[in-house]
């Protein structure tokens, strides 16, 4: 039940530099998500939270101690975090029983019997693994050592929890299901939580907060609704959900900012706007555009033109290719009038993200 | 996946099981039948006999005592190498790895050979610097014990430990261990509580094998054990073919159906208890483990590492190289006194060592070519078809390599001279046939494993094309198993170049093998003449490995 405060973190391994420059404040009780493709460094930045690796440049906090500082020369061991962790490969003791592997973080902290079994059976009971406590592991499914890794965790009541990738080795099914349940813990004991993921629906759907990663860097801190809605920059507008990049041609005209298409200059101008990319009003932009932002409408109501290249109907959606000019878009209509491959459309963009 | 199995040439197929029936199942049975032979009855009276006499029993003894203390010491010695080499910082790691396994690849013979030449009681290198040192009288060491049996056995035997520990720490799942460090615990107590019970079936997998290997081997006790006469099964059992007589071969018998039994019995422990309680310690990610800083302990675990490397690598080569160039055994080392005399006699002038290199290499390029003959159609028979009795074909096949050399031997003379029609007795055949058996299991475990990458649709696309089963044999599977038949090749030319064990018992005046004539030459105090040919030995041994490792891209080889 801490707040963990990353400043100026930074890793290399040898030339590489695998984590570059984070600064991040994660309140307490948050759930927090790395997010960001294999090899970005969200693992590398965890194992500096946990005391594994230790940091090239900057300062970690854990609750109001600080565990590791390069400048002066902290590092806490470990051992003495008082920090869970759940690994990806589960890392449940083969050569331990259930009740064994969880007891452990107590049985190093010298709890007697009585509360120690009190305790494993509460969290087992939390894990829904109530009445496994003398099975071992090989005699266990992956989704259940998976609860016992989790359970070994949360024994030992730590101030912060590291998940990395806790859910990548189980099947679609029970990945969703141990998604609820993870949160719904999380609620009840109100623990502070860091999750690594590369699974974007994963941390959206889970996460308080998710930290974007990519080569090294932050991309953005925000709420999935943030990330999703306003993305910083291409590579999260990309990395977050489906969405569609076309270069624009920007000129101010009559006290209005005006965009044409750069593969479709035959398309009339249309009007922009240009304040959240807070760049001067001239020249080259990226205009992204989520299917489900596109209104398909008869050609005689809109000025934008395309023409319908492909349709899939998906039960709840209906899965279109439009050309527009040289180029192709993806639009997803939920409703409205059904166009057929071939008929020429008109284009409404209901909302759109522009990037220099 | 259910693997289609192929349609194959009867006569090929059926003629294996006949051969593997002759090769193995009757002398073996024979054996066993002997053991029970008394006066032309079916008694217990042989082993009666064997246990009314007080020596066998010793031999017995020392047998066991010989095989367990050489497992604890190679546990002591083992286990903590393989851990410095894969979990600490020691310099040189990599290196050092390589060098704690090279004693394995020194003819257990001739490291006999050099440690007595250093510790023994008369002249031994090492006895004579600490006289000269101390100016004392008498000797401090004398290897002709159970002591410098055990020390022997244990410097050629203990990589095995070394090899299965250093693998299980390095395969280890990393956070396994970390995992325990987030719970709390400190570096020695997850050394307690999780890196040793999780290793701790390699560690006893190792040691059983040492055990079997010690019990099995003849050249050590040989060479260090008799002349203090201190024996033990493999000597004794010599010793009795030796001496002869019509009782001694049923005695010997008797004591090899005992031998086998504890033989066998450790490897049976090894592969039903102990391999199924080796944790798969694999994680999904090859991460390797992080390597534990030794901080000021760095020097003195390098100091310790390389006094390991010197006794057990560097001392025995240097004693064997330089007894080769000395012209008088026993006199004082000096420029006058070093000759490369000893080599030109045993390479151009000696018979019986031309006689031997001879004979070794031509058994050993007609026994790996047979065995790897033999052993890929039995290899074949029970991963591509489905014949019935394929799984006993394969295991019969592999059982004489887990028998004592010795007791295989025994089995092949009670078998061919002559009491059944043929006689082979004192013929390079006998020796032929008795190393195939031996060996014939390498064979059978290589090609096995890569016919098994071979799925069974590539033949097949060759018969639709219109090939015979020879032909998609010819053309399709012995191709793509070439890198794996070679290997294995080499994997019995090399100890079958160098057998002893087997040899000892089945050589004739026409048929001296290099091991035969090297143990001759020492038992009869050509001190000298045998180092010179040991060392040659020995760069064979190093040359063949340097080329196996060559070929198979590293790995095969040491
Ligand atoms: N011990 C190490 N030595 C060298 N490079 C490493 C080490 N650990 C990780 N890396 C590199 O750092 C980068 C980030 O790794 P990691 O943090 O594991 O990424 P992620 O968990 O986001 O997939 C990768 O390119 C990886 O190859
Ligand atoms: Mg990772």
């Amino acid at each position: 039940m801490s707040k963990v405060v990353l400043k100026g973190l930074s890793k290399s391994f040898g030339e590489v530099n695998v984590v570059n420059n984070i600064d991040l404040e994660i309140n307490d009780r948050e759930f927090l998500s790395f997010l960001g493709p294999s090899g970005c460094g969200k693992t590398t930045t965890l194992r500096m939270i946990a005391g594994f690796d230790m940091p090239t440049t900057g300062e970690i906090f854990i609750g109001e101690r600080l565990v590791s500082s390069v400048d002066k020369k902290i590092f806490v061991p470990p051992e003495e975090r008082n920090v869970g962790m759940v690994f990806q490969n589960y890392a449940v003791w083969p050569h331990m029983d259930v009740f064994k592997n969880v007891a452990y973080p107590l049985k190093i902290k010298k709890t007697g019997a009585d509360e120690m079994k009190e305790r494993v059976l509460k969290v087992l009971s939390m894990v829904k693994l109530t009445g496994m406590e003398k099975r071992y592991p090989h005699q266990l499914s992956g989704g259940q050592q998976q609860r016992v890794a989790l359970a070994r965790a949360l024994v030992m009541e730590p101030d912060v929890m590291l998940l990395d990738e806790p859910l990548s080795n189980l099947d679609a099914k029970l990945r969703e299901e141990m998604r609820f349940e993870i949160k719904d813990i999380q609620r009840r004991i109100g623990v502070t939580i860091i999750y690594v993921t590369h699974d974007q629906a994963e941390a959206m759907a889970m996460s308080d907060r998710i930290l974007l990663l990519h080569n090294a860097r932050v991309q953005q801190l925000g709420t999935p609704r943030d990330l999703y809605e306003r993305p910083e920059n291409q590579f999260v507008a990309d990395f977050i959900g489906l969405i569609n990049f076309l270069k624009i041609d920007v000129a101010d005209r009559d006290a209005r900012t005006m965009a044409t298409f750069t593969s479709s200059p035959e398309t009339p101008p249309f009007e922009v706007n240009l304040e959240n990319t807070g760049k001067s009003s001239e020249g080259g932009f990226v205009f992204a555009v989520r299917p489900e932002n596109v209104k398909l409408v008869p050609p005689d109501s809109s000025s934008i033109r395309g023409k319908v290249t492909k349709k899939v109907y998906l039960g709840n959606i209906l899965d279109y290719r439009v050309a527009l000019g040289k180029e192709e878009i993806r639009v997803e209509a939920s409703s409205g009038e059904e166009f057929q491959p071939g008929q020429t459309v008109g284009l409404r963009f209901e909302s759109y993200v522009l990037f220099k | 996946m259910l693997q289609r199995k192929i349609k194959a040439d009867p006569f090929i197929l059926g003629g294996t099981f006949v051969v593997i029936a002759i090769l193995v199942v009757f002398p073996l049975t024979l054996l066993f039948l002997n053991s029970f032979k008394f006066d032309g009855a079916y008694t217990l009276q042989n082993y009666a006999t064997v246990f009314q006499a007080k020596r066998n029993y010793t031999a017995l003894f020392n047998s066991l005592k010989l095989g367990l203390f050489t497992s604890l010491f190679s546990i002591l010695l083992g286990a903590p190498l393989a851990w410095l080499v894969t979990r600490t910082n020691l310099p040189f790691a990599k290196l050092f790895r390589t060098l704690f396994i090279l004693p394995y690849m020194i003819p257990p013979f001739i490291g006999a050979i050099a440690w007595s030449q250093l510790l023994n009681r008369r002249n031994g290198y090492i006895n004579r610097l600490i006289q000269s040192i101390f100016g004392i009288e008498g000797y401090v060491f004398n290897v002709n014990t159970m002591p410098g049996l055990i020390w022997v056995m244990t410097l050629y035997l203990y990589p095995f430990v070394f090899i299965t520990v250093a693998g299980a720490l390095e395969r280890m799942d990393p956070t396994l261990e970390e995992a325990a460090r987030t719970c709390g615990s400190k570096t020695m107590k997850i050394m307690r509580d999780i890196t040793l019970p999780l290793v701790a079936p390699s560690i006893a997998g190792g040691a059983l094998l040492v055990f079997a290997s010690s019990i099995a081997n003849f050249g050590i006790p040989a060479l260090v054990g008799m002349q203090g006469r201190v024996f033990v099964l493999t000597t004794m059992i010599y010793s009795y073919m030796h001496s002869g007589g019509f009782n001694g071969i049923a005695t010997a018998s008797a004591l090899s159906i005992m031998l086998m039994a504890i033989s066998v019995g450790a490897l049976l422990i090894n592969n039903f208890y102990l391999k199924k309680k080796q944790y798969t310690l694999i994680s999904g990610k090859s991460m390797r483990p992080k390597t534990l800083d030794l901080g000021a302990w760095k020097i003195p675990c390098l100091i310790v590492a390389i006094a390991i490397v010197f006794v057990a690598v560097i001392m025995p080569f240097f004693s064997i190289g330089l007894t080769s160039l000395l012209d008088a055994w026993g006199a004082d080392i000096t420029w006058e006194n070093l000759t490369f005399r000893n080599y030109r006699y045993i390479l151009f002038e000696y018979k019986l060592t031309k006689d031997a290199l001879k004979n070794s290499f031509l058994l050993a390029i007609s026994a790996a070519t047979i065995c790897m003959v033999l052993g890929s159609l039995i290899a074949y028979i029970s991963v591509k078809t489905k014949i019935r009795g394929r799984k006993a074909l394969e295991t019969i096949a592999q059982i004489p390599y887990t028998i004592p050399g010795t007791v295989v031997a025994i089995a092949m003379i009670l078998a061919w001279s002559g009491n059944y029609g043929v006689n082979l007795y004192n013929t390079f055949w006998i020796l032929l046939v008795a190393y195939v058996a031996h060996y014939v299991a390498f064979a059978v475990r290589t090609t096995s494993a890569s016919l098994e990458q071979i799925h069974t649709s590539l033949e097949e696309a060759a018969r639709i094309s219109g090939g015979s089963w020879l032909t998609s044999l010819k053309d399709i599977v012995v191709p793509l198993i070439r890198p794996g038949l070679v290997a294995g090749w080499f994997l019995i030319f090399m100890p079958t170049l160098r057998e002893l064990t087997m040899s000892i018992l089945l050589w004739g005046p026409r048929t001296v093998t290099i091991g035969v004539a090297v143990f001759e030459m020492q038992e009869a105090g050509y001190v000298q003449i045998s180092a010179a040919f040991a060392t040659l030995l020995l760069l064979i041994v190093i040359a063949g490995n340097l080329l196996v490792k060559w070929l198979t891209r590293g790995k095969v080889g040491i």
